[in-house]
């Protein structure tokens, strides 16, 4: 099945800390405003593909300290009324994995509220193909087994465009849960 | 666990360290050649995985990644002991995994005397990375030969054994050959107190070799100072600054260039002193200045003239003093202009005997202190109150009438001229400031005047430092506590000599060569009170100098065998009656200056002197002298541009690589010690362990030639066939030995013989323990101090009364020898800076600079990023602009000898008209390899070659012919090298 | 728990007319924490020549916070452009390659010097000789008593430490989004690009917890750092801040509560159109303002008092207290544990 996603600024004013909610304060517009997402789950588990324009790729940070990378995130509630906007909340996880343009291996993500996202390594066996063409990035992620979105049918995605200064909750999301399901 | 997200970096840490110290002792040649030990940027230490000494265990935290990195296996005490800086600090070496890592100071010194601030934490940036050259990418640390051309770059990789074998033979073949005078060695700006340099000393001075003394040909000889009171380096501790109360920092920027010390001037200033900054630059030591007075530069003189006048029109002169101190009363013949002496009034009078007025008797009496004034040998000793103004008629032996007058007479005359206005006028200065600074001088209490080596570097710097030199003295204050001149006073240490014997026995050995009638005639003068214990060993130092060491200045050499007379004698074309290599000629001819090589040289071993990067035109230098030589050696831890042309690189280990006696400069009345934190990196090996070797090779050459008894520069033969049995004085001390070589030292001097080498392990620093022997050059003059209190210098004279080393006996503003009257410097007079290199717009001014001593820091990477990475040309913005050069652009240097190019940085701290550099750059850190030396004629005051007369008698670092360097004249305009962008 | 709950405030104080630009402190601290390939760039302690646009390039214009320590969008300075590269060298080749042809290559930076942490020194203002002026600031972190970085740390991957209120990034909780960077207005937090954290001055806590000073105060030459704690009536810092109020806040206008204080610069007089000294000083008040509040007028006009008192020979405790007799006594923090001399 193959969703158009129209994605939303992640509300700054949401986050923690008093500077990004004021300094980004007018970052209403997302950066990234549509995707493309494609949900299969085959015999060998859960194959996501997600597509967004993105005519200014970085893909690395090259020793500079002004640059962010590209990167996309896809994340399933760890508990039926997880929310989504804020990460989760306390004993309402969210869960999933990080895609980012500078390195091979996905980061597993988990968060259970704005702030408190711990990375890790990514689940055994789960992997992520990138490619960028005609001014698309396509990320195919493949994940052998998730019981989260087994358990939940839903799924959330988020994009960062480094070009544009996305970068933590500075990012494109989805407005919500999609269902996963026909 | 965020193990994806870990540190990455730093749990490398620990295995990448160990990769790379294993390569600091394991250099191999595969691939480039092997200077590299440590990559650029080496690690601040590891992650480590195992119980660290020292350590505060408080695991689990990811703040344990800062803690480990503040630990360490082991500290040694040490110092930067190899190196030509006047600063002195005691630093903890921290070693881990058999690498020092970094240093910090000890910070362990004492105020020297209650009410004065101590002298922690003494150290500077370089200091403090002294660990980035030592493991940096220029180090050394294999033999290496010369394979292609010289200067190609072309090296390969030899044993100690054969590069021994190839020199020994080259060394003893040339000296059999063309003299053993024909080789050079040099001390330069790399030089220790310790086994280093007494290694090369003994090894080059048993053979006859020729010492070239370049103190003056690097511009740091203080002439003035040794025209006035007979030597160069005065001056007490820094804290010293801090008893003033009106500090004239007068051709010093301490700031910059004496940094551990620079404090004890704003502390003085906290506690009521006035600080005055007399510069051309707004210099980092004049922002915190009371007064800065911008100066043009090289109008010093007439500054301190108008100065002196207000001084002794206001009736602030110290009459007293003047008289018993000072040449004023001094007479001087009308009619000749020479010193009125016993030979003029009396047959048979000598002639060393100078007189002053008797106004009861009226008649002229031996000066109280004059030299052979027997019965008068101190400066107060009778009871002449002579006047130092007044004309005289006296009647000669020969019977007829001549007029004397005081030189004070002369000098009142000669300050007429300047006035507040003339001095403004000459020195660009407005009138009110001139008035303001000398009424400050006039009113102050204790004056004192710092003045540098860098203050020696105009062509007339003599001038200057004699006229600055005469405020004080009019004050009264030179030889008094919390006053007078600093010039950098010495300390003396311990030394192993040249002779077959160590210690007392050696030095007694020594007196053996001097004749018996003259050490009979010094014994008697001593015994009866005609000079005291430090004149006599003073006189006798020069004797032994004269008489067994192969010594010469490297300006006469410069001159004889590097090419650039003729550059000269165009240059200073009529400057003086006579072109300067008739001065020259006439100096040799009488036998004023010493002259070596007496012929060719043949070959140079340095020692990090670097003599392609100091020396003026370097250009002439691989032109005329690098063809005559068959060999050149450089002992070395670093790659210079002089390595890059000499034949063999002798890796030498680094400073925290072996034992070392640091220098002693009077500023830090410390002995400092250098321990070896870690083994020579690679094949590197300590100084005394090269010449150690080097002589055993020497003497097997000379055994299987057979090399017959030599002449060692005509002073003494030389016997190469035990040379090596006699450098390691029959075996008493083996070439590892360098703690009992140390301590040897340590044995040899009276300021340092209660010390031993296990104590300074531990503490890195001890006080000195006087002053100064009686013998050698450097010399404080202070006889009292024992380490206690305050160090200040010259109460030899004013305190205990004994005569300045002076053709007078007094501090002598007079100078009567046939060549100053001839060209009217008599007296300190202003002269105009001429222009060297042509009549063009900008002078460019030499600087010690903030960031390297002399090279040694100046291409080391983490210097070189908090600089522009390259050679900055300092301007005006203002001067600039008007010529089209941007901040960072590219500039092009030009005069009549030449054109380099350089980057151009503004600064307002520059004085339109005036270009600075900042020195020591490597030549092949500009394009071609030039630097500004190449347009660089270095001027040599022909003045500075006279002898046979008092102080104006040739000694080492004390009286000789220099270049100067701030005269040079260059246009500056945008410019860039081949393939550059101007902007790039 | 707020900033401001901390126990206890370790401090500094820097005294500015004993600053000579010897960067012994820069030097001292690179050596110690930032000689790894991504921090090469980086100089938790700095030193700039005032007026200039000092390190990074303008910093005082990225943002951060308002003159009226309102939050305002910050940003991050540029590698090259703003902090300056830590160029590299190439020795080897011109060791290798020293005598070939006409080109021969000569010993510089590989990549094209742009900016760098030092790159305006002593370069100042003004006209020669009337009023050119320059001083030297060194600057590190403040630890702040509300600190911005704090404050934008999504996170909470920034913390000031109760104990002595240093303030530090958890190099395990930092995802290295920069809101850090952005928003302090003093630009003292620094970007390592191969860990992908931010980094900056702990204040030597190892030191500090052992009784030791930081080494940037502890290897300065020119005596000019004072460290201890604000709330120690007996120690130094206490009476240069409060008790004699010569010791100023940099910017105190960003409103962060900084922690570092400044004696002010002295200087000597400007001179007249025809050179004649005036009695007004060359660095101008106003600037001095601009850095340190309008409180710097009272902290010159009290030096110069105690100065007078020093030279008409009377005593005075401040005087005493910035020439420090006794170095080691502008260091109060406890008893030291290790042996460090």
């Amino acid at each position: 099945m193959v969703h158009k996603v129209s994605l939303i600024a992640a509300p700054t004013g949401l986050s923690p800390g008093g500077y990004v909610k004021k300094a980004f304060a007018d970052r209403n517009a997302p950066q990234t405003p549509v995707a493309e997402l494609e949900v299969v789950k085959g015999l060998t588990g859960w194959r996501i593909r997600l597509e967004w324009d993105c005519s200014d790729p970085v893909t690395s940070l090259a020793d500079d300290v002004d640059r962010f990378v590209d990167a996309a995130a896809i994340l399933a509630p760890g508990a039926p009324d997880a929310p989504w906007m804020s990460m989760g909340a306390p004993g309402k996880p969210v869960e999933g994995a990080l895609w980012r343009a500078d390195r091979e291996a996905l980061f597993g993500v988990r968060a259970e509220g704005l702030g408190t996202v711990e990375r890790s390594d990514a689940p055994a066996g789960w992997s992520a193909m990138a490619d960028r063409q005609a001014g698309k990035w396509r990320v195919s992620f493949h994940a052998p087994s998730w019981s989260a979105l087994d358990a939940q049918q839903q799924l959330a995605v988020a994009v960062w465009q480094g070009a544009k200064g996305d970068r933590g909750g500075l990012k494109s999301v989805s407005s919500g849960w999609i269902a996963v399901g026909s | 666990m965020t193990q994806s997200n870990s540190p990455a970096g730093w749990q490398l840490g620990r295995r990448r360290f160990l990769e790379l110290a294993g390569l600091a002792t394991a250099a191999t040649t595969t691939g480039c050649l092997p200077f590299v030990h440590l990559k650029e940027e080496s690690p601040a230490g590891p992650l480590a995985d195992g119980a660290i000494a020292g350590r505060t265990e408080k695991l689990g935290s990811w703040q344990d990644l800062y803690r480990q990195r503040w630990t360490w296996d082991r500290v040694a005490k040490g110092t930067h002991g190899w190196l030509n800086c006047r600063s002195a600090c005691n630093f903890d070496l921290y070693v881990k995994d058999g690498v020092v890592v970094r240093e910090e100071q000890s910070a362990t010194y004492e105020a020297s005397e209650p009410g004065v601030p101590d002298f922690n934490p003494r150290g500077c940036q370089k200091g403090a990375c002294y660990t980035e050259v030592m493991y940096g990418p220029s180090r050394l640390s294999v033999p290496l030969k010369r394979v292609g051309e010289r200067g190609a770059g072309q090296w390969e990789q030899i044993s100690w054994d054969q590069a021994l074998a190839e020199i020994g033979e080259k060394l003893v073949k040339i000296a059999e050959k063309d003299g053993a005078d024909s080789i050079i060695h040099d001390l330069g700006p790399h030089f220790d107190n310790g086994p280093t340099t007494a290694a090369r000393v003994r090894f080059f001075g048993m053979m006859g070799a020729t010492l070239s003394d370049d103190w003056a040909e690097i511009g740091d000889l203080n002439h003035g100072a040794t025209l006035t009171f007979g030597f160069p380096h005065v001056g007490g501790g820094s804290d010293e600054w801090f008893l003033s109360d009106y500090l004239v920092v007068w051709m010093m920027n301490p700031a910059v260039t004496q940094i551990p010390d620079a404090h004890f001037l704003f502390e003085a200033k906290y506690d009521g002193a006035e600080l005055v900054v007399v510069d051309p630059q707004y210099s980092a030591t004049a922002v915190h200045a009371d007064q800065w007075l911008p100066i043009r530069p090289g109008a010093d003189t007439a500054l301190a003239l108008a100065t002196a006048k207000h001084i002794w029109d206001s009736g602030r002169m110290d009459l007293d003093y003047v008289r018993e101190q000072t040449d004023l009363p001094v007479l001087v013949r009308l009619d000749t202009g020479r010193f009125l002496n016993e030979s003029d009034l009396e047959e048979g009078g000598r002639a060393s005997v100078v007189f002053v007025w008797d106004a009861d008797d009226e008649r002229p009496v031996p000066a109280p202190g004059s030299p052979d004034n027997t019965r008068q040998p101190r400066l107060d000793d009778g009871k002449v109150e002579p006047p130092i103004e007044g004309r005289f008629s006296i009647t000669l032996a020969d019977g007829s009438e001549t007029f004397v007058v005081p030189v004070g007479s002369l000098l009142r005359e000669h300050l007429e001229a300047w006035s507040f206005e003339a001095a403004a006028e000459v020195t660009g200065l407005a009138v009110e400031q001139v008035r303001e600074f000398a009424e400050g001088f006039a009113r102050a209490e204790r004056p004192m005047v710092l003045s540098s080596w860098g203050s020696n570097r105009y062509l007339h710097s003599d001038q200057m430092n004699r006229a600055k030199i005469l405020c004080l003295s009019l004050k009264g204050a030179v030889g008094r506590k919390g006053s007078g001149y600093h010039s950098t006073g010495w300390i003396e240490t311990g030394s192993l000599g040249i002779g077959d014997k160590t210690g007392l026995a050696g030095r007694l050995a020594l007196f053996s060569q001097i004749g018996m009638g003259t050490l009979f005639d010094m014994a008697i003068d001593r015994v009866r009170g005609r000079i005291s214990e430090q004149r006599m060993m003073w006189e006798l130092g020069d004797i032994l100098g004269e008489d067994i060491a192969c010594m010469t200045n490297a300006a006469s050499m410069n001159l004889a065998i590097q090419g650039i007379a003729d550059d000269l004698d165009r240059e200073q074309d009529g400057l003086y009656p006579r072109p300067l290599s008739a001065y020259d000629r006439e100096a040799r001819e009488k036998d004023w200056m010493p002259r070596l090589p007496k012929d060719k040289a043949r070959a140079w071993v340095t020692g990090g002197n670097n003599v392609l990067r100091r020396s003026n035109l370097p250009q002439r230098s691989l032109e005329h002298l690098w063809p005559e030589l068959e060999l050149i050696v450089d002992v070395n831890p670093k790659f210079t541009f002089t390595g890059m042309h000499a034949d063999y690189l002798l890796p030498a280990a680094g400073y925290y690589e072996k034992r070392g006696i640091k220098y002693a400069v009077a500023y830090i009345p410390y002995l400092h010690y250098c321990d070896a934190a870690v083994d020579p990196i690679g094949e590197s090996k300590d100084e005394w362990w090269i010449f150690w070797k080097l002589a055993q090779e020497v003497q097997r050459v000379a055994l299987e030639r057979g090399t017959p008894e030599l002449d060692g520069c005509g002073k003494f033969p030389v016997d190469l066939s035990n040379f090596g049995d006699r450098f390691s004085f029959y075996g008493k001390f083996g070439p590892e030995e360098t703690d009992k070589v140390t301590q040897e030292m340590l044995n040899n001097a009276a300021t340092t013989d209660r010390m031993t080498v296990a104590e300074l392990e531990k503490t890195g620093t001890q006080k000195f323990q006087s002053a100064g022997g009686p013998s050698g050059q450097p010399q404080l003059f202070n006889d009292e101090w024992k380490g206690e209190g305050v160090l200040y210098a010259c109460t030899h004279f004013t305190e205990e009364k004994w005569p300045w080393p002076t053709r007078t006996g007094r501090q002598q503003f007079y100078i009567d020898h046939p060549w100053f009257l001839e060209v009217g410097e008599a007296l300190p007079t202003h002269i105009e800076s001429p222009k060297a290199g042509g009549d063009l717009p900008f002078q460019l001014i030499s600087c010690h600079a903030r960031w390297s001593i002399h090279s040694v820091w100046r291409d080391d990477p983490m210097m070189l990023r908090l600089q522009r990475g390259e050679p900055a040309l300092y301007l005006n913005p203002d001067d600039a602009q008007r010529e089209g050069i941007d901040d960072g652009d590219w500039a092009e240097l030009e005069n009549r000898i030449g054109k380099v190019y350089m980057r151009v940085k503004y600064s307002t701290m520059v004085r339109p008209g005036v270009a600075y550099y900042f020195h020591a750059w490597e030549p092949h850190q500009f394009p071609d390899h030039e630097s500004y030396k190449f347009v660089t004629p270095g001027l040599m005051n022909p003045l500075h070659f006279a002898g046979g007369e008092g102080q104006l008698s040739w000694r080492f670092g004390v009286w000789e012919p220099g270049t100067q360097v701030q005269d040079t004249r260059v246009a500056i305009r945008p410019g860039r090298p081949a393939g550059q962008e101007v902007s790039s | 728990m707020t900033a401001t709950e901390t126990n206890r405030q370790i401090a500094m104080v820097l005294d500015l007319n004993k600053c000579i630009g010897c960067q012994t402190c820069t030097v001292a601290c690179k050596k110690l924490w930032n000689k790894d390939t991504g921090t090469g760039y980086a100089y938790w302690n700095n030193v700039e020549t005032l007026p200039g646009a000092g390190y990074p390039r303008n910093w005082t214009e990225t943002g951060g916070r308002t003159d009226q320590g309102e939050v305002k969008a910050g940003s991050v300075p540029n590698l090259d452009e703003d902090y300056g590269r830590a160029w590299t060298f190439n020795h080897d080749e011109v060791r290798a390659r020293a005598g070939e042809g006409e080109q021969k290559p000569w010993l510089r930076p590989k990549e094209k010097p742009k900016w760098g942490a030092n790159w305006d020194e002593d370069r100042g203002e003004g006209s020669y000789p009337q009023d050119n002026h320059y001083f030297y600031l060194p600057r590190l972190c403040n630890h702040c008593t509300h600190p911005a970085c704090l404050d934008a740390c999504p996170r909470h991957a920034i913390e000031k430490r109760d104990e002595d209120g240093i303030v530090l990034v958890d190099q395990d909780r930092c995802h290295g989004y920069r809101f850090c960077v952005e928003s302090c207005p003093y630009k003292k937090v620094y970007f390592d690009p191969q860990r992908q954290v931010t980094t900056k001055c702990i204040f030597c806590l190892p030191r500090v917890e052992e009784g030791v000073a930081p080494a940037c105060a502890r290897q300065c030459p020119g005596r000019l750092r004072f460290v201890g704690y604000l709330d120690d009536e007996a120690g130094p810092i206490w009476k240069l801040v409060h008790e004699f109020a010569v010791a100023l806040p940099l910017h105190p206008e960003f409103d962060l509560g900084p922690n570092v204080y400044y004696v002010p610069p002295m200087s000597p007089p400007k001179l007249d159109a025809q050179g004649r000294p005036t009695d007004e000083p060359r660095i101008p008040t106003a600037y001095l303002e601009s850095l340190f509040g309008k409180q710097v007028h009272g902290a010159l006009r009290i030096l110069e008092l105690e100065r007078a008192k020093r030279r008409r020979g009377e005593a005075s405790e401040l005087m005493d207290l910035l020439i420090a007799y006794d170095w080691n006594e502008n260091f109060a923090l406890g008893e030291r544990k290790r042996e460090v001399l």
